[in-house]
C-alpha cells in the first residue's frame, strides 16, 4: 500500500550537506505493525516524516496506491496526511486551549469517515476524562488522548515517532497496548519508530537503521503483547 | 568582564533576529520622540524669537490709546511711579492706493519720532531707514512681500481725505506686528492690510495733531505694580479720550502668538504620551514573550551564577537598544519637520530672526521620558522571570493550564467549532494582554477618527460661518458715521442687489478683573444678511456675546456687563447680556441698532453696511466704491473665507494629516506584534493542525480569527475614545481665532474602522509570509 524506492533526503545546514537518508527502500502492508528502530540521527524520524507527508525526500520515489508523494505539493500532501495518516508524537502535541474530546473533534470535524469523538476516547479508555483540559490530564493520558487524536480519522496509516520517549516504563506499556490493540481491531497500518529495541517486540516485523540507510530488516516470529514489556 | 561581553553578544544576536518586531516598536517610540521634539523645538524656538525680538526692540508693556493730548503731558506720565521709558505718537488709518492694484488697501499710520529713533517699539530694518522727511514712509515687510514693492517705490495714502505720495524708504518689521492683521480680521492678508511708519511731521500736518499724540507707550521699571499704575495712567488721560491703558494682553498680534504657544505646549504634552504610552504597551508583551521562551536560559545564567542585577540588565538591553533607535530616527524625524514647521510658522508671524535647533536638554527630557516608558513597559515582566529559583525555571513549562470555568462550559455548547473554540479560550486565557491590546488599537482608531473629525469639523465651521451666519457677499465700511442716505446710494451701485446697514462701535468689556477690548456690531434683528449662531433673532434688548467671550469675561447670560462704548463720546454703562452666541469663528458682541443709538444717545447711524450682488459685476461695483468717498473700504466675505480655509489646511490640518498616518502606523505595530506573538507562541499548536490536515488557510483562519475579534472590540471602543478626543479637542483648541465645533458625522466612524482594518490587514498580510513558511518538523520536535 505504502512504497519507498531510494529515499535520499539532503537537508543543507549552512555550509555543510547532512544526509539524513541514503537511499531508502521499503514497503508498507495493509495492516501490519511495523518498529523502525535506529539510534537518534539514524535518519528513522525524517523517514516517517516523508511517509506521513511532512517532508518531501531530495530523491528517490515513494507511491501511496497509486499517488506518487514524491511530486505531491504542499495542498495534496496536506489532502493526504488529513485523509489517510494519524500521527503520534512524543510531546503529544494537543492543543492546550482545547478539552480531551475537543482535540479529537478537532479532526473528525474535518475527516470524511470519522468515528466520534467520544468512541475514540472510549477506544483509548479515556471514556471518563472527555471534559478535561491537556493540563489536567497525566502525560500516559495526554498521549492516549493524541492517539485517540490519530485513530478518529480511521486512519490507513497511523506514525507514531517515540511515542513513549517522554512516559516511564509502566505508562509506556499502556499506551503501547492501545496502539496493539488498535492495529489489531482496525486493521491500520502502524509504524512505531523508537531507539527502545524491547518494543520491537510487539512487532510483525522490525526494522533497523543506521546512518541513514536500513541496515536490518527482518519478521517477528515471537510476536508479544505489549504488556509483556519491561524495559 | 567577559561574561558581560558575551551577555552582549547574546543579546545583539537575539536583537537581529527580533529586528521586525523591535522595528514596529522603535518606530512607535520615534513618533512619540518626534512628537516630542518638533512641538517642544518649535515652541523654544518661538518663544525665543519673541524674547528677542521684544526685548532687543523694546516692545512697550503698557499702551493708552486717546483722542488727542498735548506732547507736554507725556512728561507727566514719565513720572509716574514705576514709569521707565515713554514714547508718544500719532496713529491713525489710512486708505492707500497702489497702481495696478484695485482692491482696497487699508493702512494702519504710526509716527516716527521727527529728531531720533523711537525709544520703544523700534523697528527691524531688512532694509532702508528710519523717514527723515515727511514725505518718507517705512512699510512693513509683509505688506512689501505682497506687492513686491522696493526701497523708493512710491505709495499713496490719503490722509485725512488728501492723497499724498509718499517714498518708501524702509522696510521693516515691529514686535507690535509680528502677528499684523487689520483691526477687524482674524486672518492676516498682506495684500489689503499693512503697517505705514511715517514721519512725525506728516501725520501731524494730515490729521491736524501739531504738538500733540493719540497713542502712548510705555516701558515699566521692574516690580512695577501694573494695575495700579493703570488706573492712574486711565486717571490722568480721562480728559483726554482716553481708552484705558492696556497691557500686551489686549494687542492683538501678542495675544495670537500667546494663544499659538500656549496650544503647542498642550500638543507637546498631550501626543508624546499616547505614543510613549503605547509603545511601552508594546514592549510589554514583546518582553513577555521574549522572556517566556527563554525561561531555560535564565535558569542557566542563574544556575552559572549570574547575578540577577547582571540579568536584568542584560534584558534591559532590548528596551535600551529600542528606545536609542527611536530616539536617534524621531530626533533626525523632528529636526526636519521641526524646520518646515517653524518655517510655516515664519508665513504668520513675522520675526527677526526664527531658528530652530533641538537643545540639549530637551533631547535629554526626550531621551529620559522615552527610557522611563520603555522601562515601565518591561521591568515587570524581567523582574518575575528572574525571581524564578533556577530549579524551578529548568523544569519545561508546564502546559497552560486551561481548566473548566463558566466561560468554558459556554464554549463547550456544541455551537462554536474547535477553531472558535481555540480563539475564544486563548482570548480569555490572557485578559489583560487582550484587554491592553483591544486598547491600543482602539487609541489608534480614536486618532484616526480623530483626524477625520478635524476635517469634517473644519468644513463644517467654514460652512456655518460663511453659509449661514454671514450671508453678505461684501462687507462695506463707511469713513465716517452716516445715516441711511448712505444705504440708498450704495443700493443704486451696479449690481448690487440688496443692502443692510450696520454700526461697530469699538468697546471695552469689564467684568471684575477681566478686560476686553473689541467691536460690538450692532444691526437689525429682522436682518437677512446675519444671523447669530444658536440664536433665532438677534434680541431687541440687551447684548448678545459670543460664548467664548462670555466664557473669558465670566459673563453668562443674565449677568449685567460693564461696557465702554469707545464712539464719538465715551459712555460706560452696565447692560444685560441676554444671551451668548455659539460662533465658532472670531469673538465679539452684538446689539440690536435701536439698542446701540439708545445707548448712545443718537438718532439713525450706521458704520457700515452689508451687501449682496451680482458676482458677475463684481469688478464694476469695486470700480464705483473706489470712487465713493464715504467708503473706507470693503471686504470679499468669499476670499475672507479662502483665506481663512488656507490658513486651517496650513496649519491645523496639516497637523491632523501627520496625526492620521501615525495613528495608521500605530495600529500597524500593534496588530503586527500581536500577530507575531500569536505566531511564536502558538507555532507548535498550529504546526500539529497542519499535521492534522488542516491547510493554510484554516490556520490562518485561526490564528488572525483571535486578532480579528480583538479588532473588532477595538472598533467601537476606538469610536468612543475618538469621540472624547474630539470632544477634548473642542475645549482645548478654543482661542479667539476659531472655536473647532463637535460635529461627527457617520463617515468619520467609517475612516477610523477603514484605517484600522487597513492597517491590520496590511499586517496580517505580511504575517501570512511567515505561517507558510512554518517548520512543521521543527515545531514539533522541540519541546
Amino acid at each position: 500500500m505504502l512504497k519507498a524506492e531510494a529515499i535520499s533526503k539532503i537537508y543543507p545546514m549552512g555550509e555543510v550537506e547532512i544526509h539524513a537518508l541514503r537511499g531508502v527502500d521499503l514497503e508498507l502492508e495493509s495492516g501490519e505493525l511495523v518498529v523502525l528502530l535506529g539510534a537518534s540521527g539514524s535518519g528513522k524520524s525524517t523517514l516517517l516524516n516523508i511517509i506521513g507527508g511532512l517532508d518531501t525526500p531530495s530523491s528517490g520515489q515513494l507511491y501511496y496506491h497509486d499517488h506518487a508523494l514524491h511530486k505531491a505539493n504542499d495542498q495534496q500532501l496536506t489532502r493526504y496526511r488529513r485523509d489517510h495518516v494519524g500521527f503520534v508524537f512524543q510531546f503529544y502535541n494537543l492543543i492546550p486551549s482545547l478539552t480531551a474530546r475537543e482535540n479529537v473533534a478537532m479532526v473528525t470535524d474535518i475527516a470524511a469517515n470519522p468515528m466520534r469523538p467520544e468512541e475514540a476516547l472510549e477506544r483509548v479508555g479515556l471514556s471518563q476524562r472527555l471534559h478535561h483540559f491537556p493540563a489536567q490530564l497525566s502525560g500516559g493520558e495526554q498521549q492516549r488522548v493524541a492517539i485517540a487524536r490519530a485513530i478518529a480519522k480511521r486512519p490507513d496509516i497511523l506514525l507514531c515517532d517515540e511515542p513513549t520517549g517522554a512516559l516511564d516504563s509502566s505508562t509506556g506499556g499502556i499506551v503501547l497496548q492501545v496502539l496493539q490493540d488498535i492495529n489489531h481491531e482496525l486493521n491500520t497500518t502502524t509504524a512505531i519508530i523508537t531507539h527502545n529495541a524491547v518494543i520491537g517486540d510487539m512487532a510483525d516485523r522490525i526494522i533497523r537503521l543506521s546512518d541513514g540507510q536500513i541496515v536490518d530488516q527482518h519478521y517477528n516470529s515471537s510476536k508479544r503483547s505489549a504488556q509483556e514489556l519491561h524495559w | 568582564m567577559t561574561h558581560h561581553l558575551t551577555l552582549l553578544h547574546k543579546l545583539g544576536r537575539e536583537v537581529w533576529q527580533a529586528r521586525a518586531q523591535l522595528i514596529a516598536i522603535a518606530l512607535v517610540v520615534s513618533i512619540g520622540v518626534m512628537v516630542l521634539l518638533m512641538m517642544t523645538s518649535a515652541k523654544q524656538s518661538l518663544t525665543r524669537a519673541q524674547q528677542h525680538f521684544y526685548q532687543d526692540y523694546h516692545y512697550a508693556e503698557l499702551f493708552v490709546e486717546l483722542t488727542r493730548a498735548p506732547r507736554s503731558l507725556s512728561e507727566q506720565v514719565l513720572e509716574l511711579p514705576g514709569v521707565a521709558i515713554v514714547e508718544s505718537r500719532i496713529r491713525s488709518a489710512a486708505r492707500v492706493e497702489l497702481p495696478g492694484y484695485t482692491d482696497p488697501i487699508q493702512a494702519q499710520l504710526l509716527s516716527i519720532p521727527s529728531q531720533r529713533d523711537p525709544l520703544l517699539n523700534r523697528l527691524h530694518f531688512s532694509s532702508g531707514y528710519y523717514p527723515q522727511t515727511p514725505q518718507q514712509v517705512v512699510i512693513s515687510k509683509p505688506f512689501a512681500e505682497a506687492h513686491q514693492l522696493q526701497l523708493y517705490d512710491s505709495v499713496t495714502a490719503i490722509l485725512n481725505g488728501r492723497r499724498t505720495e509718499l517714498e518708501i524708504v524702509g522696510i521693516a518689521i515691529s514686535p507690535e506686528f509680528i502677528y499684523q492683521i487689520g483691526p477687524a480680521d482674524i486672518m492676516p492678508d498682506y495684500q489689503r492690510y499693512g503697517v505705514f511708519w511715517l514721519h512725525e511731521e506728516a501725520l501731524a500736518a494730515a490729521l491736524d495733531m501739531d504738538g500733540a499724540f493719540n497713542s502712548i507707550s510705555l516701558q515699566l521699571q521692574p516690580g512695577t505694580d501694573q494695575e495700579a499704575l493703570k488706573i492712574r495712567l486711565d486717571a490722568l488721560f480721562e480728559r483726554y479720550g482716553g481708552r484705558g491703558a492696556a497691557d500686551r494682553d489686549e494687542q492683538s498680534s501678542h495675544r495670537f502668538l500667546s494663544e499659538e504657544l500656549k496650544q503647542l505646549g498642550t500638543n507637546a504634552i498631550f501626543l508624546p504620551v499616547l505614543f510613549l504610552g503605547a509603545s511601552a504597551f508594546l514592549f510589554n508583551i514583546f518582553m513577555q514573550r521574549q522572556i517566556q521562551t527563554q525561561r531555560q536560559t535564565i535558569a542557566i545564567l542563574k544556575a552559572f551564577g549570574y547575578s540577577q542585577k547582571a540579568i536584568f540588565g542584560h534584558y534591559l538591553g532590548y528596551t535600551v537598544v529600542v528606545i536609542f533607535l527611536g530616539v536617534v530616527f524621531g530626533a533626525i524625524l523632528s529636526r526636519w519637520l521641526a524646520a518646515a514647521m517653524v518655517e510655516l510658522y515664519s508665513l504668520y508671524f513675522n520675526f527677526v530672526t526664527l531658528t530652530v535647533s533641538i537643545q540639549w536638554t530637551t533631547m535629554a527630557i526626550a531621551l529620559l521620558v522615552t527610557l522611563v516608558a520603555g522601562f515601565l513597559g518591561t521591568w515587570r515582566a524581567i523582574y518575575l522571570a528572574i525571581r524564578v529559583p533556577p530549579a524551578q525555571a529548568m523544569r519545561p513549562a508546564t502546559p497552560i493550564n486551561f481548566h473548566q470555568s463558566w466561560i468554558n462550559h459556554l464554549l463547550a455548547s456544541p455551537w462554536f467549532t474547535q477553531g472558535a473554540r481555540i480563539i475564544l479560550r486563548n482570548l480569555v486565557r490572557h485578559p489583560l494582554r487582550s484587554g491592553l491590546t483591544v486598547f491600543g488599537i482602539a487609541i489608534s482608531g480614536g486618532l484616526l477618527l480623530f483626524g477625520s473629525y478635524q476635517f469634517n469639523a473644519i468644513t463644517t465651521m467654514l460652512e456655518r460661518n460663511y453659509r449661514v451666519e454671514q450671508q453678505m457677499d461684501v462687507i462695506v465700511q463707511f469713513t465716517q458715521i452716516t445715516d441711511g442716505q448712505a444705504l440708498a446710494s450704495l443700493a443704486a451701485l451696479p449690481g448690487v442687489n440688496y443692502v443692510e446697514g450696520f454700526r461697530s462701535v469699538p468697546v471695552r468689556l469689564r467684568q471684575g478683573p477681566q478686560t476686553y477690548s473689541t467691536a460690538v456690531t450692532a444691526f437689525s434683528p429682522d436682518s437677512q444678511l446675519r444671523q447669530l449662531a444658536g440664536l433665532a433673532r438677534m434680541p431687541e434688548q440687551g447684548i448678545v456675546l459670543t460664548e467664548h467671550l462670555a466664557n473669558y469675561l465670566g459673563s453668562p447670560a443674565g449677568t449685567l456687563l460693564d461696557v465702554e462704548f469707545i464712539a464719538e463720546r465715551r459712555i460706560r454703562t452696565d447692560v444685560q447680556v441676554v444671551a451668548t452666541s455659539a460662533e465658532a469663528i472670531g469673538v465679539g458682541a452684538y446689539l440690536s441698532l435701536a439698542t446701540l443709538n439708545q445707548q448712545l444717545y443718537q438718532s439713525e447711524s450706521l458704520s457700515g453696511a452689508w451687501l449682496l450682488i451680482d458676482s458677475q459685476a463684481k469688478d464694476a461695483l469695486y470700480t464705483a466704491l473706489n470712487e465713493m468717498p464715504q467708503v473706507a473700504g470693503y471686504t470679499h466675505v468669499r476670499e475672507a473665507e479662502a483665506k481663512l480655509r488656507a490658513y486651517m489646511d496650513d496649519t491645523v490640518l496639516t497637523a491632523m494629516s501627520i496625526i492620521f498616518v501615525l495613528a495608521g502606523s500605530m495600529t500597524f505595530a500593534m496588530v503586527y506584534n500581536n500577530a507575531r506573538i500569536a505566531l511564536a507562541e502558538r507555532e507548535r499548536e498550529l504546526a500539529t493542525l497542519r499535521v492534522l490536515g488542516y491547510s493554510h488557510t484554516e490556520i490562518a483562519r485561526i490564528l488572525f480569527g483571535e486578532l480579528f475579534i480583538l479588532v473588532l472590540l477595538a472598533l467601537p471602543l476606538g469610536w468612543g475614545l475618538g469621540v472624547l478626543f474630539a470632544l477634548g479637542m473642542s475645549h482645548v483648541i478654543s482661542s479667539e481665532l476659531f472655536r473647532i465645533p463637535f460635529v461627527l458625522s457617520q463617515q468619520l466612524f467609517g475612516w477610523s474602522a477603514l484605517g484600522v482594518l487597513t492597517a491590520a490587514t496590511i499586517a496580517v498580510m505580511l504575517m501570512v509570509r511567515r505561517l507558510r513558511r512554518l517548520d512543521l518538523i521543527a515545531a514539533l520536535k522541540s519541546e
